[in-house]
């Protein structure tokens, strides 16, 4: 039985093939925020992956039939990060989600002007997500997820001014525009 | 001297003009030892690029699973009032 530390070492030696392999493949995929597959289904949705930016959650027990499978098939575009899950009961089907702070930062793109989201939201909703694939490699589940809470909690007033913000504009354009 | 850099302006200057190849906001903030803060370092990189003290580089692509994050370099007009900042002997610009 292989040990927590083989387990990590095997997991990072594979991302970096995936990373490798990443950059010569183009897919398509869905604009769903997470999509279930089936395992028949899975490689050819897999394929058609075009999201670049997306994190393939599997069981821990999976994690080298999946990693092995996507490696088979060379599709990498949609798997830049693989996030074992323990509690995810082996043979699961895996799925593919956006990294943490992808749907805040939409909301906020739309409440903020496009200089403050930019400048100012974009950058720490990207940190946070660098951090969190760092923590997902290394396999520190706990760190992750505390990682993708910290950004909700930072971004939480940012959320609130552009609320306010928007509105005001809206009265304000309302208001000077007839 | 309204455009004069503040000291947490300074002290991103130093941070930058000891590595020339530039430095994430993230780095910036390790390499602070807590005086910049995650949630605002941006708004001060922000304020300082418009000030032209700083330049920024944001990646097309990102080199992980997320939105790219931009890069920064100390420009010319910051190298100036860090120097100038250094002969007056301001703290912050010790660093």
């Amino acid at each position: 039985m292989k040990s927590r530390q083989d387990e990590r070492l095997e997991i990072t030696a594979l991302r970096a093939r995936l990373d490798e392999l990443n950059r010569q493949v183009h897919c398509g995929f869905d604009s769903s925020w997470e999509t279930r597959f089936d395992s028949g289904q899975q490689m050819e949705a897999l394929a058609a992956a075009r999201k670049e930016h997306l994190t393939l959650i599997v069981a821990r027990r999976d994690l080298e039939v999946r990693l092995a499978q996507i490696l088979e098939h060379q599709l990498l575009e949609a798997t830049r990060a693989v996030k074992p899950i323990s509690r995810m009961r082996q043979g699961t089907p895996p799925r593919i989600v956006r990294p943490p702070g992808a749907r805040l930062g939409d909301v906020l793109s739309f409440l903020l002007t496009r200089r403050a989201y930019e400048k100012i939201v974009a950058p720490v909703v990207a940190d946070a997500q660098y951090e969190y694939m760092e923590a997902v490699a290394a396999g520190h589940e706990l760190h992750a997820r505390w990682i993708a809470v910290r950004l909700y909690i930072i971004i939480w007033p940012g959320w609130v001014y552009g609320l306010f913000a928007s509105a005001l504009r809206r009265i304000v354009g309302a208001g000077t525009g007839g | 001297m309204a455009n004069f850099p503040s000291n947490t302006e300074l002290l991103i200057l130093g941070l930058l003009r000891d590595r020339p190849g530039g430095m994430y906001g993230l780095e910036l903030v390790e390499a602070s030892g807590g005086a910049l803060k995650r949630g605002t370092v941006y708004v001060t990189l922000s304020r300082m690029e418009d000030k032209g003290f700083i330049k920024s580089r944001l990646p097309k692509k990102s080199d992980h699973a997320g939105l790219p994050r931009p890069h920064y370099s100390i420009a010319a007009p910051g190298q100036r009032c860090l120097e100038a900042a250094q002969v007056m002997n301001m703290p912050m610009a010790r660093v």
